[in-house]
């Protein structure tokens, strides 16, 4: 019997394809945001509005994941945005493989951000590199202040956090100061944005912040 | 809940690695879960009972060990498990650290004969 020592990441294939994407992205001046959330936090509307209100000044277009169906596209692409549907079927996540598979199906060089929209999943996707530029992790109100204590791998992967739904606070037992420590608990260097994407409060920051890190990447030489 | 493509990804990783060395058949694989890797250790057993099948490959047996989250302090350079120190450095209390380990599944070793 021999032993063969191989300290092999599993997913090493993943991040190598990741790191492709992340280098095509760069070299096409694209900003690339992975948006992680649970099912139902809001990623899709906030993506609507973040369509309708950033369209005149950035050329945007979304990814979108889900198992099944292609409402999700259908309506980003209502808010006059280019939308492409990844059905994983029953796969809980978005892996690089699948981005690197719709990417001939937008022009990255008509493009100024990229979202793709995870599956809603606070667990799986956080495992896998996209060659996003940024996580933004997206929490509401309605599930919950003890999120970021029972998934800390989606905060620490996380670049960005934006508590979503506050207009439903008063109804809930959501605690923002708890869910603050906890979350600086994990990661204290981590941002938060609290908005309410019904109530249109807190959006513009967020759509400053994605301003911002668009600026930034344009500013990095394009390799 | 994404066990299958970890066991999907190990069982190709695995080929691969069993191409470098023909005549020879896998006997054992220890693997390395870490402990924010979300992976569920007996759903992972399961996921690979499936993906061996596929592959024709039989008899192998898998040692899990955990792979504790480890983390090295950006302001001091100490390594520390991160989750059991609260993420804070127990050496200077810095909260600015990167972590190293523990976040994935790694192939730690194989025995062949």
């Amino acid at each position: 019997m021999t032993v063969i020592k191989i300290q092999k990441n599993v997913l090493s294939k993943n991040d190598e394809l990741a790191a492709e994407l992340r280098r095509e992205f760069a070299r096409k001046g694209v900003l690339v945001l992975n948006m992680l959330s649970s099912p139902g936090s809001g990623k899709t509307t906030l993506l609507e509005k973040t369509a309708r209100a950033l369209s005149a000044k950035l050329r945007l277009a979304a990814i979108e994941g889900d198992l099944q169906t292609e409402r999700d596209a259908d309506r980003i692409r209502a808010a006059g945005v280019r939308a492409v549907q990844i059905n994983t079927g029953r796969g809980c996540h978005l892996d690089a493989n699948m981005i690197s598979g719709v990417l001939p199906q937008l022009d990255l060089g008509e493009l100024d951000v990229l979202f793709i929209e995870n599956v809603g999943n606070l667990v799986c996707p956080a495992a896998f590199d996209l060659g996003e530029d940024k996580a933004v992790l997206l929490v509401s109100v309605t599930e919950g202040d003890d999120k970021p204590a029972k998934y800390p791998t989606a905060i620490l992967k996380a670049d960005l956090l934006v508590l979503n739904k506050l207009d439903l606070q008063p109804y809930t037992n959501f605690d923002v100061e708890r869910f603050r420590s906890d979350v600086a608990r994990v990661k204290p260097s981590l941002p938060m944005l609290e908005i309410s994407c019904t109530m249109e409060t807190g959006l513009e920051s967020w759509f400053q912040w994605i301003e911002a890190k668009f600026q930034a990447k344009r500013r990095q030489p394009l390799r | 809940m994404h066990e299958m493509s970890i066991a999907i990804s190990i069982v190709s990783t695995l080929k691969d690695e069993m191409a470098l060395h023909p005549g020879m058949a896998l006997k054992k694989v220890t693997l390395g879960i870490g402990e924010l890797s979300g992976v569920e250790v007996e759903s992972l057993r399961f996921s690979l009972e499936f993906a061996l099948a596929e592959e024709n490959w039989q008899g192998i047996e898998f040692e899990m060990t955990k792979t504790p989250l480890g983390a090295r302090c950006r302001e001091c350079g100490a390594r520390f498990a991160a989750e059991a120190s609260d993420f804070r450095c127990p050496r200077c209390g810095s909260d600015k650290f990167d972590i190293e380990a523990g976040q994935s599944v790694t192939i730690d070793s194989i025995e062949v004969e």
